[in-house]
């Protein structure tokens, strides 16, 4: 195992600067789940641990004046799942931070964390993406907002830089009559990480149709898998059982799964048809339609 | 875990086969190696880093050609160690040349077994791994294969 210094920051300022002194040789350590992992196998080699517990201001779930929910990077996943803002603002939200891991890991794991991971077998980032949630980075020389679909580049890579530090994960708020679901599917046991987990929101326009649907797909690829094509074509059209089944073909046929004890490559094609289907039923169903049916 | 690959080369089967057992050559198309020796007649050292994302492992190999056809089969066996993960890999890897007019097919087959930290780690990522590298593999020797024929043409002329 490596040999590494930690150190306590208390403010962002002070992270910054160790980050940017340090570069490669320093890990932001968050909720140490995956970290800790990684450490004791001996595949990440930082002298600097940088922990994140004293640094104040990172943890918090707050609305902003647009609606947007904000999470702060800091905030504990178990913290999402029992927050009455987010049941009330982002059900979805929480209902997804709920299914990862075990309660034991989602008192310890942090929003940022888990993005900043870039683990492929992992719930949150295929909803964030499917909400156009923005991953906000700072660094002594820029502030940005990335937005989660463009966030995960392959296995543990994110486009973050080494001197940069995710603070918040910004989730714009959905329409009323939107519908929004993430289906989760476990193959081994109910603490498993998903063999595959389709996000989905469907938004109603005023004749009945569909005035955009987003469908991806997280566990079955380095990064979450969204079909831009499929989803424009769908765009304006009624949500019937043939379009989802459409889109649900498409998608199975427009991904090309990876392979692990989960399931193989020619099972997760299967289940991506089986739970895209799921996910938009069950996302038709959230949304409101009535008097409104083409 | 068997792990299975083909792809052609721009080039005939015997220049594809020459640049094959040029060691040396050759495995300098494979990203990450470095420290190639030769012990004997069929037997080399060398050692690879693997980079993914943050993450990274470093084995010392021994790479024994343990069949050797010319110029259509070639049987390699890899023995590696990870002192850092405490991982050891063994592979067998089978690779077939077909003439395709001009052109080789090289199919492959790795039959990997990981013990250690690096196999509880993620046999998932390993195998997308190996699908990168052999195309960075690819890319090289094709590259390499070209610029030979460039200098070979210039010697004949």
């Amino acid at each position: 195992m490596a040999e590494f210094a930690v150190v306590e920051p208390a403010t962002v300022d002070e992270v910054l600067d160790l980050l940017a002194r340090y570069g490669e040789e320093a890990k932001p350590v968050a909720g140490g789940t995956w970290l800790a992992l990684v450490l004791r196998q001996g595949l990440l080699w930082p002298s600097l641990l940088v922990s994140l517990r004293r640094v104040s201001g990172l943890a918090g779930i707050t609305v902003d004046e647009v609606g947007n929910l904000r999470l702060g990077a800091m905030t504990r996943l178990r913290s999402i799942e029992t927050s009455p803002l987010v049941w009330e603002r982002l059900p979805v939200v929480a209902e997804t931070y709920r299914e990862v891991a075990n309660v034991r890991v989602r008192y310890q794991a942090t929003v940022g964390g888990n993005l900043c991971d870039a683990d492929y077998a992992s719930d949150p980032p295929a909803l964030l993406t499917a909400l156009d949630a923005r991953v906000i980075a700072v660094s002594q020389r820029r502030w940005r907002a990335i937005p989660v679909r463009d966030f995960i580049l392959g296995h543990y890579q994110t486009v973050l830089e080494p001197d940069e530090l995710v603070t918040e994960v910004v989730v714009p708020a959905l329409p009323p009559d939107a519908g929004a679901v993430y289906v989760k599917y476990r193959t081994r046991s109910h603490e498993d990480r998903p063999c595959i987990g389709v996000a989905a929101v469907v938004v109603p326009d005023a004749e009945g149709r569909l005035a955009r649907a987003e469908v991806v797909v997280g566990a079955v690829a380095e990064r979450p898998q969204r079909l831009p094509e499929v989803l424009d074509a769908v765009r304006g059209r009624a949500l019937d059982d043939a379009s989802i089944g459409e889109v649900a073909e498409r998608y199975a046929a427009g991904i090309d799964p990876l392979s692990d004890l989960r399931g193989s490559a020619w099972y997760r094609s299967e289940m991506i048809r089986v739970f895209v289907e799921r996910a938009l039923r069950a996302a038709r169903e959230r949304a409101q339609w009535e008097g409104r049916q083409p | 875990m068997i792990i299975s690959q083909e792809f052609t080369l721009n080039a005939p089967r015997e220049r594809v086969w020459d640049f094959f057992l040029d060691v040396p050559r050759s495995s300098a198309c494979m990203a990450g190696v470095e420290e190639v020796t030769q012990v004997d007649e069929k037997t080399y050292r060398g050692r690879i880093q693997v980079k993914v994302g943050p993450l990274r492992a470093g084995f010392s190999v021994t790479v024994e050609l343990s069949e050797v056809q010319p110029p259509e089969r070639l049987v390699l066996q890899v023995q590696g160690d990870d002192r850092a993960t405490g991982s050891l890999v063994h592979a067998v890897v089978t690779a077939a040349l077909q003439p395709q007019g001009e052109r080789t097919l090289v199919s492959y087959q790795m039959d990997l077994s990981i013990r250690g930290a690096l196999g509880r780690f993620g046999g998932t990522v390993i195998q997308d791994v190996a699908r990168k590298m052999t195309a960075q593999f690819v890319e090289c020797v094709e590259r390499s294969l070209a610029a030979q024929a460039g200098f070979d043409g210039r010697q004949d002329g």
